[in-house]
């Protein structure tokens, strides 16, 4: 590489401080100036000349040239421990290099898109599942929806005082809530609250 | 000079150096810059971008990218998490960690802040979490650190919070004095240039407009100072206890 080169190289790496390279020279910069030791030292150079100028700040002077070297082995290790890497395909590196801008590609939460339509899938075949087994009846009286059947017992037993309003099953039972006809309200026998419904719901024979 | 004289104040090099051009040259600088019109979306980048394009590149695979800024803030965030930890031994290792935690995070930045604001906050919940995990408390809060890691300037004495030995902070020290010698000796269209640069951090087209020539000439300024300076402090860097970058 002649001096002319260098040159220019160290003129690339100066730009890239300065955020003035965009496209395939911010690669090649990039490339430049982590590619060797010469390239690493310039840039810290120029980052050293900029924080002492700016800040009167000589700590970054003291910076330690294998802090890098032992951030990559470690990184390694983490790599192979984890598994876990930035998604390359996910995030659309161009075949020059150089990457898509931030304002022109996709909003940065669009892997989730995946997440959404995986649910949107999991929610239709939940809802055909649960309609399928309501219309067939497939998943007997356990099965079934605990809402429609109870509607359709409040909606028989609108009037307490018919005896065709009994839903008892239980014939021994039926027989001793006729004997203790204050019992014949509670909802624990599937029977209307008539206290709640009508206040002045009593048996004659109270 | 006194902390208020002006936007140069802060300038080591420029301390008691009894010239006013400096300050002129940025009220001057100033007056252009409200005579101008808004920017328009593609505006030159700046360095805050510099780093928010070297994130996206990183994230789209390239770990090179990624060590760059390693290289730029790993002593910061060394001298940060030391103020916390006040351990010189966790310091690189809980530093290390913060800087794999960002990697893997570094899809989840999206440049509304700068980068170091970011990198700080896992910087302090890696150290906070290091900390738990030894049983011990933060010795310095929070807020404390805040305060202090904006005041970059400030010194912080002679704790023991990094590994520096009296000899790196020595060599660091006349690192630094030759870098503000470097540039007084520079002549006065670099030196001019490099300040609006890297002191009042304007772009390359405000610093065309406050110097009134071309932006090919301020990128060839920038760079020429840069080199000049560099050209001292280079060797200085490499010979420091046989590091080499």
């Amino acid at each position: 590489m002649t001096d002319v080169d260098e040159l220019k190289n160290r003129a690339l790496v100066s730009d890239l401080m300065d955020g003035r390279l965009r496209g395939s020279a911010f690669s090649q910069a990039v490339e430049l100036a982590n590619s060797n030791d010469t390239g690493r030292s310039n840039w810290h150079a120029n980052h050293v000349i900029g924080d002492i100028l700016r800040f009167g700040d000589s700590a970054a002077a003291t910076a330690d040239a294998q802090f890098v070297d032992r951030f990559r082995v470690r990184f390694e290790q983490s790599q192979l421990t984890t598994g876990r890497l930035p998604d390359r395909s996910d995030r659309g590196e161009f075949a020059d290099g150089t990457i898509k801008s931030r304002l022109g590609s996709t909003s940065s939460n669009s892997s989730s898109f995946r997440w959404k339509l995986a649910a949107g899938f999991a929610s239709v075949a939940a809802v055909v599942a649960i309609g399928w087994n309501s219309f067939t009846g497939a998943g007997g009286p356990d099965f079934a929806p605990a809402g429609a059947p109870q509607l359709a017992k409040a909606g028989v037993t609108a009037a307490p005082n018919q005896e065709s309003q009994i839903m008892i099953r239980d014939p021994h039972l039926d027989a001793l809530l006729a004997a203790h006809k204050q019992f014949g309200g509670t909802s624990a026998l599937q029977m209307p609250a008539g206290f709640l419904r009508n206040a002045t719901f009593e048996s004659p024979a109270r | 000079m006194t902390k208020g004289d002006g936007a140069f104040c802060g300038v080591p090099f420029l301390r008691g150096l009894g010239t006013r051009l400096p300050i002129n040259l940025a009220k001057e600088a100033a007056e252009r810059l409200l005579t101008m019109t808004v920017p328009d979306p593609s505006a030159p980048l700046t360095p805050n971008d510099s780093d928010l394009m070297l994130v996206e590149r990183t994230v789209a695979g390239d770990q090179k990218a990624f060590e760059l800024l390693v290289i730029k803030y790993q002593r910061r965030i060394q001298r940060l998490i030391g103020r916390m930890v006040r351990d010189v031994d966790l310091v690189e290792d809980i530093a290390q960690e913060t800087f794999i935690r960002a990697y893997r995070a570094l899809h989840q930045f999206r440049g509304d802040a700068q980068f170091y604001t970011w990198l700080y906050r896992i910087a302090v919940n890696t150290a906070k979490k290091a900390l738990m995990e030894l049983k011990r408390d933060p010795t310095v809060s929070e807020s404390y650190l805040q305060k202090d890691d904006d005041d970059e300037t400030k010194s912080h004495g002679n704790e023991p919070i990094t590994d520096d030995t009296p000899e790196s902070v020595y060599a660091a020290n006349e690192i630094a004095a030759v870098v503000n010698a470097a540039m007084l000796a520079l002549p006065e269209d670099l030196r001019q240039a490099l300040t609006l640069r890297e002191i009042e951090g304007l772009s390359y087209e405000e610093i065309s407009a406050a110097m009134n020539c071309p932006i090919g000439t301020v990128r060839s300024r920038i760079f020429r100072a840069r080199e000049a300076i560099s050209a001292r402090i280079k060797p200085m860097l490499e010979n420091q206890a046989g590091k080499r970058w």
